[in-house]
Parts: C-alpha cells; structure tokens; sequence
C-alpha cells in the first residue's frame, strides 16, 4: 500500500465526511431556528413539547439515535423489512451509489440532534436581547417579522457566533459516528486498512480532520471580525 | 376641542395597582410635564399611552380618535401599528439599533415602513392608512417609487440629525457616541415618523449630568404650535421652564396639576410639598 492509494481511499471517505458535515449543517439551522420559536412560544403545548422533544433528543446519544432512526421505520412497517436498506439497494441499482441509504438515515439523526441544540444556542441569543429594542422597534410602527429581520437578528447572531462555531467544530468529528449505520466515512476507511495490519492511515485520517477545523477556527474568527464594527 | 383625552384609566400589574382612574386632558401644541417620585406610575402611564402596555380599564382619545378603550377587545396588529405610528417615544436607556450607523438609525423605520407600503402584500390587504402619515410626510402628495424612495428618506434623516446638532455623525455608530448625543439619535429617530404625540420617558435619567443640557436644548428646540409632548422629567428647572402644565403624579393618581408657577411656586396638597421639599434637599440647597 503506498502513500498515494491511502490518500485516495481516505480522500474519498473524507468526501463522505463533509457532504454529510455540509447537509446536516444546512439543513439544522433552520429547523434550529423553527424549534426555537416553539420553544418561546405563548402557546403552552408548544412550547412544552418542544422543550420535552428537545430534553430526548440531547439526553439520548447521539450513536443510538443513528440505530433508532435507521432501525426503527423498518420495524414499524408491515413486512419488517429495513426501509434504509431498500433505499440502499434502490440506488445502487439505479445510480450505482453505494450505501446511499445509511447515509439519508445518518443525515436525517444528525439535523434532528443538532437542529435541537442549535434551538437553545438561539434561545438563548434571543433572549439575551434587550426589550427595549423589541419596544423601540414596536413604537416605530414596525410589524413582528420586521424587527425580528432587521433589529434583533443580526444582534443575535453577533452574540451566538462563538457557541455557534463550537458546536460546529464538534460536528465535524460527530460524523465519524455515522460509520455505525454503515456510512463508509473517513475513519471506516482507515479502519479497513487497520484490520489488515496497517494502523498508520488511522494517524493520518486525524490530520484531515485537524486542517478541516483549522479552516473552520479561521472562518469563525474571520466572522467575528467583520462583526467588530458595532458592540451590543 | 382637546387634542389628547385620557379617561378613567386604569391599570394594574396582578395585585398591584399601578394607575388608579387617570384623567388627563392636553391641547394641541401643548407640552406636559409629568413629575412624581419612582413607582408613581409616571413611566407606566407613558408605556400605555404607546401602547406598549395593556389597559385594564378606561379610554384614550387623540385628536378625536380613540386609541384604547377598555371596552374594545384586542385590536389587530396593523390597528396597533396605525395608532402607535401617531404616537412618538423617546425611551430613558435610548434604544438605538447597534448594528446601525447613526443615519440609519433614523432612517430604517421610514424605509421600511415606505417599502411595505409598496409591496404587492400591502396593497393585497388593503392597509394604506397605516402608511399614510409617513408617506405624506416625505413625499408630500407624490407617490414614492421603487427605485428612489429611499433618497428622500435619507435626506430628511440628515435634516433631522443636523437639527439636533449631529451632523457630522451620521456615519458613526450607537457605541461611538456619548450618552447625549445618542439620546439625541433617539429623539431624531421617533421624528422621522413625524408623529403628532411625542411622549419623553425621563430623557436625561441614564447621562452623566454634564450631558443632560444638550439633550434638554434639544427637547426644547422642538417645541411648536403643532407638537404635543409628554415629558416624565425628574428635571425640575427644564419642567418649569418649558412646560405649560406639570402633572404631579403619586401613588398611581394625579394628585395636583397646573401651570408650572402653580405647581412649584404654591403647591397645595402636602404630598407635592414633601416631594418638592425632597428635592431641593438632594441638591443641598
């Protein structure tokens, strides 16, 4: 095995890595954002149940969340027969994709789990704006979606960006769990090259994941900067 | 006829009876001045008047028109925000928008307001009256457009800040500026809508005392025949000195007013003496 094989398998798991990092990332923002608002809602039901929704999503781990949501509607159906299997087979047939199945399963677990924290990161920035900018919003006429837009978010997200980037950064290295439902991510494929005796591509998948949250910790600092020109 | 009419009001927070039958007339052009110590119910009265509390009972008219009424039920928001848009407040801790330049500040409730009114929504829903006041006040009989509504946004908002003495920082931002001067921003602000009420809630209270005159020249630089203001002040001297009424509020009633010689030169009940008496006390005289 030479350097530049590994490279290419670990490359093509990598690959795996960050569509699965990109999808969960968009997709669980503004699920976040919508958890959010049920969770500050008027309406008690809600607002309860999004807060109960929220306390299972974090209080399970996030491995046996992957194994519910891959397992669990296969279980339900009538013939028992795993729905994300289906879909495995289905594109590979079709497209030639390989475990494409696993990897809708491991996207839908990873927006679900870090759309609810991302929900409290927003809770929290929310409320941790003054009223007195709702109330001077409201005494110039502006209707609820204008100031949320215009007055409270940018505030909120200078406020959150840190938090934000956190969570982030541990999402990058979170997908390693999706190898458990079969997603032939980065670590699975350094794995295969350990269990035949050749441990050192499990070093070298580190330093892939170490340049990824380096450009990451860049972007986020870039970030904060451009929003240094006002203080809230 | 009385410009602004406020009737049996009354509000209470749980058991806490905050406002206990307020009555209060003010006519056009006239400025008030609303005096009392902490938890009078100054502020609150204030923060109903903008509708930015609840009333449990009573009616507020201005100019005719009623703009609570105990009797009503709740109001839609585009009827909150019709009425609100007549009335002004310039809040004790300013307010302003940090993520705004100064300009902006004053100019971004107008855009917006002046946006919508153009959108294919509004004119959906049949909600002109809201904008009305705001469009006529920048555009006069004109009809603003798309594409260049926001220039005579802008220059209006540099007249406004000039005005006020602020137009060499119209480019800066909110956590630039001394305390004064952002209260000035704010005072700017609640005029871009030009509204016909403009309601002060203790203007100079959060500023270092060798700030509070520029914001005071300011107020009082707005006085016209066409501006009614209500002014919650702990600025005795300013109170005196601009107001046509002063309003002694304690314990949630109005418990004496008049002119200003009335008021501070032969007050009548006991409550107002102590209070005035207090006063002069803390300034050592």
């Amino acid at each position: 095995m030479t350097f530049i094989t590994v490279t290419q398998s670990l490359l093509e798991g990598f690959v795996i890595t960050c569509l699965l990092f990109l999808l969960t990332l968009v997709l669980s923002m503004p699920l976040g954002l919508l958890i959010s608002f049920c969770s500050m809602s008027k309406f008690k039901p809600l607002k309860a149940t999004s807060k109960t929704f929220v306390w299972i999503i974090r209080g399970v781990p996030l491995m046996l969340q992957l194994f519910i949501v891959y397992y669990l509607p296969g279980l339900l159906s009538e013939t028992g027969i795993n729905v994300f299997g289906k879909i495995d087979n289905l594109l590979y047939f079709k497209y030639g994709i390989d475990n494409g199945g696993a990897f809708i399963a491991a996207v839908i677990a990873f927006v679900i789990n870090y759309a609810c924290y991302f929900s409290e990161i927003f809770r929290g920035g929310i409320e941790s704006i003054p009223k007195g900018q709702f109330e001077a919003g409201q005494v110039l006429g502006l209707t609820k979606s204008q100031i949320f837009k215009n007055i409270v978010l940018m505030q909120v997200i200078k406020r959150i960006l840190p938090p934000i980037s956190n969570e982030v950064i541990t999402l990058v290295k979170d997908t390693a769990l999706a190898r458990v439902i079969g997603v032939i991510e980065i670590i699975r494929i350094a794995d295969i090259f350990a269990s035949k005796a050749l441990i050192w591509p499990l070093f070298y998948a580190g330093a892939f994941y170490l340049i990824f949250v380096g450009i990451l910790t860049l972007l986020f600092g870039y970030l904060e900067k451009k929003l240094d020109y006002y203080k809230v | 006829m009385a410009f602004l009419e406020i009737i049996g009001l009354n509000k209470c927070f749980g058991d806490l009876s905050v406002l206990k039958d307020v009555n209060l007339t003010v006519n056009k052009g006239e400025i008030v001045s609303i005096i009392g110590s902490s938890g009078s119910g100054k502020t609150t009265l204030l923060r109903c008047l903008n509708l930015l509390e609840s009333v449990d009972q009573g009616e507020f008219l201005l100019d005719g028109e009623v703009m609570f009424s105990g009797s009503i039920a709740k109001t839609s928001e585009d009827e909150k925000r019709k009425k609100q848009l007549k009335i002004g407040l310039v809040f004790q801790t300013f307010n302003l928008f940090p993520h705004y330049s100064v300009l902006q500040n004053v100019c971004l409730p107008p855009e917006l307001l002046i946006k919508e009114s153009l959108s294919k929504k509004a004119q959906k829903r049949g909600n002109a009256e809201i904008y009305k006041g705001v469009t006529e006040f920048y555009f006069g009989s004109t009809q603003p457009t798309k594409d260049d509504y926001k220039i005579n946004i802008l220059e209006k908002g540099k007249e406004l800040l000039t005005n006020v003495g602020l137009d060499s920082k119209i480019n800066a931002y909110p956590h630039q500026l001394s305390g004064g001067q952002q209260q000035r921003v704010a005072i700017a602000r609640a005029l871009a809508l030009n509204p016909a009420l403009l309601c002060f809630d203790e203007p100079t209270s959060a500023l270092d005392p060798e700030l509070t005159g520029e914001v005071l020249k300011a107020i009082r630089s707005l006085k016209s025949k066409d501006r009614t203001m209500i002014i919650v002040t702990h600025e005795m001297s300013f109170a005196k000195s601009i107001s046509d009424m002063v309003v002694f509020m304690a314990d949630g009633i109005i418990e004496e007013m008049g002119t200003p010689s009335e008021i501070f030169d032969n007050p009548k009940s006991q409550k107002l003496k102590n209070f005035l008496s207090s006063i002069t006390n803390e300034n050592g005289e």
